[in-house]
């Protein structure tokens, strides 16, 4: 064995000195491929250790349950719990606790502070299915299509099923599956309807591409053919699949409800991963469409990506522009150059790293990752207001961060730190935890301002991290702090319809482990 | 989506649900494999993997309001795992900035890199863990096994196989990267 083998073996068992560590440590610090390997090998050693280790499951599962127990006044406190108890006692009080302002209704809560008199307005009965919350959805599936021909290439071959794109710039381990078996891909292999081609988990990636021409000579219309050569062929789309990415190309697909007289185009499922896409613009070609359970993206001419997990789909674009329709809203929406959108039944965020703001923007005010938190950096004795959106769009669900008020600010009489639902310019709330001394939610309706206060008092600590939580359920926002329900707030305006989430500052604030999940049935699979 | 772990996981979430914590138990019993199987590559040195997916159980019986019956609920308890884990890698991430451990530092950021990488860890790892070990020769599943499965220190399988320490070292370091290499390779062929 050599030395980085030697101190890697004894390391894994245990065996390795404080001195010997220190020299795996100087080993590692000079050699990315080394420290790569030992990474693999840790991971892979406590792999090994838990699947094929002694475990005592019924062990597991009292301590599990003890906990619970030893637990249990917390969790009966949680605050999902209390604000259901809450919102219950919310009910019983209709006649007796209710406070209207404008159109906003407020419910006050036993740990709130109360200020000013109030008028007792009967609560109307509630008109959604309770506010209950995500759970995360599965696969997805983006389709792309486009019409092709069969081009002879290797790999299995099946018979009958016709090319529909081509492998191009295959870098590391990429498979294409066909009928269930796998080979080794190679640029320019054909790919048929149905194959799926596989980038490893890491350093791996491959381009597919589809082309587009006349396939006779004097044919007036752009049908996709992946054999299409000569002056009229054109790539008109490729898509750069990152390591640890599944596309699967199917010969089925939906015509584009833009153009009913395009060619038909088959699909493409990317089951995880990120796909760049490209996409060439050509008169008369078929509309590339891409699907996800959560988005369908329409699209001519442009580049951008697109990024799927088990729970949720993003589209980030790069240059010229996309319609996005919201598969569950049917809503549609127009993204352009620099601008995201993320959909699906969950969001979360850590701010790490400069990749984890992916798709923010700072809508007003200056927002910047720092020391792994989000950010509003700008000088807080302007009185003015700041926020940012996320790419991830919602209509009902959880929001959920740390957030921390930074700095005292004079004009406001305190910290303040909030969450945003933000549809466009002039239609946009705030929920404010301690703008002046108080909770309250900031609306833009059509452009016009008004505050929804809550009458509860409350001022953040500076410098103290508070994990504040606000559940969006139709007109009905229920929010909390440390698991600790401050107030129920109804007949909010801007109900019922997806906006971007984010935040709010009146002064410095800082927000981490930002989560989301939001109320969305699981999408139905589509026939193939 | 639905499969008939989950069906019987829901029965018991509804029971949990009014109040029966017992039932839980039956939550914990279905899912414990494959959470534990997650969090066991990615958890953060010095934690224990069963200490991190007890805590998931737990911080999943908190949020079991949230989980809306019909939906993926191993999905669901792995991103609380996520989270969970996120969280860890955090809170180690600035201990370790203090430390001059560089070892553990590089491996908090390492893993913690990979977790954020992967955002939907992937369940084919553990399947294909075992298949690989399943084609190791006897001989070298013996020793992985010795050393894993029943934590047999190295002298003692040295002494049980009438071989040098050194030997069963070398054997072993060997088996782990062919292992490593096996598990990368079946994971680039499944689909």
């Amino acid at each position: 064995m050599n030395e980085f083998e030697q101190l890697a073996s004894d390391y894994l068992d245990g065996e390795l000195s404080a001195d010997r560590t220190a020299e795996l440590a100087a080993l590692l610090q000079t050699d990315e491929q080394k420290r790569a390997e030992f990474f693999g090998l840790y991971r892979q050693h406590r792999e090994l250790a838990v699947e094929f280790g002694g475990f005592d499951r019924g062990l597991f599962v009292g301590e599990v349950l003890k906990r619970l127990r030893t637990d249990r006044d917390r969790f009966v406190t949680a605050v999902t719990e209390q604000v259901g108890e809450v919102a219950a006692k919310a009910e019983a009080l209709k006649r007796e606790k209710i406070i209207r302002r404008k159109r906003g209704r407020l419910i006050r809560l036993p740990h709130a502070e109360r200020e000013g008199g109030r008028s007792d307005v009967p609560l109307r009965p509630r008109r959604r299915p309770p506010w209950g919350l995500t759970a995360l959805a599965a696969a997805l599936l983006v389709a792309v299509g486009i019409q092709f021909h069969r081009r002879p290439g290797p790999g299995p071959a099946r018979a009958a099923a016709p090319a529909v794109a081509e492998l191009r710039e295959v870098r590391g381990a990429v498979q294409i599956v066909r009928d269930g078996a796998g080979v080794r891909a190679r640029a320019g292999d054909a790919v048929l309807a149905g194959d799926t081609v596989r980038t490893a988990a890491a350093d791996s990636g491959a381009t597919v591409v589809f082309r587009a021409g006349r396939s006779e000579p004097g044919e007036k219309s752009v049908a996709p053919d992946v054999r299409a050569t000569g002056p009229d062929a054109v790539i008109v789309a490729e898509l750069r699949m990152d390591a640890g990415t599944a596309l699967t190309v199917y010969r089925a697909a939906p015509a584009s409800p833009s153009d009913a007289a395009r060619p038909a185009m088959p699909r493409t499922t990317v089951s995880n991963g990120g796909v760049e896409v490209r996409v060439v613009s050509v008169p008369r070609a078929p509309e590339l469409v891409l699907e996800t359970p959560h988005l369908d993206v329409y699209v001519l001419g442009t580049e951008f990506r697109v990024s799927v997990d088990a729970v949720c789909s993003f589209v980030h674009m790069r240059q010229g522009k996309v319609r996005v329709v919201d598969r569950r809203e049917g809503t549609s929406t127009v993204l352009a150059a620099g601008e995201s959108l993320g959909f699906g039944t969950g969001y979360a965020t850590s701010f790490d790293t400069p990749e984890s703001a992916r798709g923010w923007r700072a809508i007003r005010g200056q927002w910047a990752i720092q020391d792994g938190q989000y950010v509003h950096t700008r000088p807080t004795d302007d009185g003015n207001y700041a926020y940012a959106a996320s790419p991830f769009r919602m209509r009902d669900g959880t929001l959920e961060a740390r957030a921390t008020a930074t700095k005292h600010n004079e004009i406001n009489k305190g910290g303040c730190f909030g969450f945003l639902k933000y549809m466009d310019k002039d239609n946009w709330y705030a929920v404010r935890f301690g703008s002046y001394g108080s909770l309250a939610v900031l609306v833009y309706e059509g452009g016009k301002q008004r505050v929804i206060e809550t009458g509860v008092m409350w001022r953040p600590e500076v410098g103290r991290a508070y994990l504040a939580k606000v559940v969006v359920d139709g007109d009905r926002l229920m929010i909390s702090l440390d698991d600790k329900p401050m107030a129920v707030v109804q007949d909010v305006p801007l109900f019922g319809q997806a906006g971007a989430v984010g935040f709010y500052g009146l002064s410095s604030c800082a927000f981490d482990d930002f989560r989301v999940s939001a109320n969305l049935r699981v999408a139905e699979t589509r026939a193939r | 989506m639905s499969t008939p772990n989950q069906a019987a996981a829901e029965q018991a979430i509804e029971r949990v649900k009014a109040g029966e914590i017992d039932a839980y138990a039956t939550v914990v019993e279905l899912y414990e494999r494959p959470l534990r199987a997650m969090i066991a590559g990615l958890c953060p040195p010095g934690l224990s993997p069963d200490e991190i997916a007890q805590t998931v159980f737990v911080e999943a019986y908190r949020r079991i309001d949230e989980y809306k019956p019909g939906t993926h609920l191993q999905a669901w308890l792995k991103a609380i795992a996520r989270f969970t884990l996120l969280g860890e890698y955090k809170k180690r991430k600035r201990e370790a900035a203090h430390q001059q451990d560089y070892l553990r530092h590089a491996l908090v950021s390492g893993l913690g890199q990979i977790l954020h990488q992967e955002r939907e860890p992937r369940d084919e790892r553990m399947a294909a863990l075992h298949d690989c070990v399943g084609s190791l020769d006897d001989r070298a599943r013996d020793v992985l096994m010795a050393r894993y499965q029943t934590e047999t220190p190295l002298k003692t399988i040295a002494n049980r196989l009438g071989r040098t320490v050194e030997a069963i070292k070398f054997q072993l370091f060997a088996t782990r990267r062919k292992l490593r290499e096996c598990v990368e390779r079946k994971l680039a062929e499944c689909t």
